[in-house]
């Protein structure tokens, strides 16, 4: 039995944006994807997990790192990149459990 | 005469002051000029007093005039904001979840097994392109009404409130302003 790496467990992710329109927007797409499933959603909130938060602007770019997150992504249409940020900042969270 | 704004206004007050220390017959500023002179000089100090009272009309009323532009650039801004903040809020979001249930449709699509140049999957494409356009074009809108609105739009993980940052920039001229997007 060759040793392989395990192959990753699905990802769970939980929601929070102040506008419901987009949650339902992002729920809806994520919903879509076979190894993400959503959790729940919430409008506001602080959460010890990793964040992966997606910006209005490239701008903003400053203000997401100073919040911790882990990955940020524009709102510019790359929907494609959504389950990639997620599952980089689901890999890289022990990592950073560990740190702490 | 902008006597009345002048009350509310502290140039306007000093100016005030001043035009009534200065024109006061017995003790005023030009008082002296015309104890100190000849009679034949008599007019010299209502003349002088009138001279002084003019420039300080003139100077109220600049002062006026700019105070009155400065409320109106105010407003202007205050107005500017509260557009790019509804646009934010409102049509922004809206068109952003477009985009994504576009992007949901067309994975639905192509998990149903239908060709990428069936004409449905072609309409959603086109749907979500139109949609992702439209996004880039408000978001230079809000950019040009407000050029540090997104700079400094609410983050709710940070539990409703604003994370600390840089103050944004002043509002530069639109035609400087990078286009958002």
């Amino acid at each position: 039995m060759t040793p392989t790496p395990a192959p990753p467990a699905g990802l769970t992710v939980f929601l929070v944006d102040d506008h419901a329109i987009v949650r339902s927007g992002v729920s809806a797409y994520i919903d879509m994807i076979d190894d993400i499933t959503v959790a729940g959603e919430a409008g506001t909130g602080q959460l010890g997990l990793p964040v992966v938060v997606l910006t209005t602007a490239a701008s903003q770019r400053d203000q997401a790192q100073q919040s911790g997150a882990a990955a940020f992504l524009e709102k510019d249409g790359n929907l494609h990149l959504i389950p990639q940020a997620l599952r980089a900042a689901a890999q890289a969270y022990p990592k950073t459990r560990r740190q702490r | 005469m902008p006597s009345l704004p002048l009350a509310c206004d502290p140039a306007g007050a000093v100016i005030a002051v001043l035009a009534e220390w200065a024109t006061a017959a017995d003790h005023g500023l030009f008082a002296a000029v015309s104890r100190t002179h000849d009679r034949a000089l008599w007019f010299l100090q209502p003349f002088l007093a009138v001279v002084f009272l003019g420039g300080l009309m003139m100077a109220a009323a600049v002062a006026e005039v700019s105070r009155a532009q400065a409320a109106l650039r105010a407003s202007q801004a205050v107005e500017r904001n509260r557009l790019a903040r509804e646009l934010h809020d409102s049509v922004s979001q809206a068109l952003f979840s477009m985009t994504m249930h576009a992007g949901t449709a067309q994975l639905a699509l192509a998990k149903a097994g239908l060709a990428e140049n069936s004409p449905a999957a072609r309409a959603v494409a086109r749907l979500r392109t139109l949609t992702a356009g439209a996004l880039a074009e408000k978001r230079a809108l809000i950019f040009e009404l407000r050029p540090g609105a997104l700079k400094r739009a609410w983050f709710p993980l940070c539990g409703g409130r604003q994370p600390r940052s840089r103050p944004a920039k002043k509002c530069g001229s639109a035609s400087t302003a990078p286009t958002a997007g």
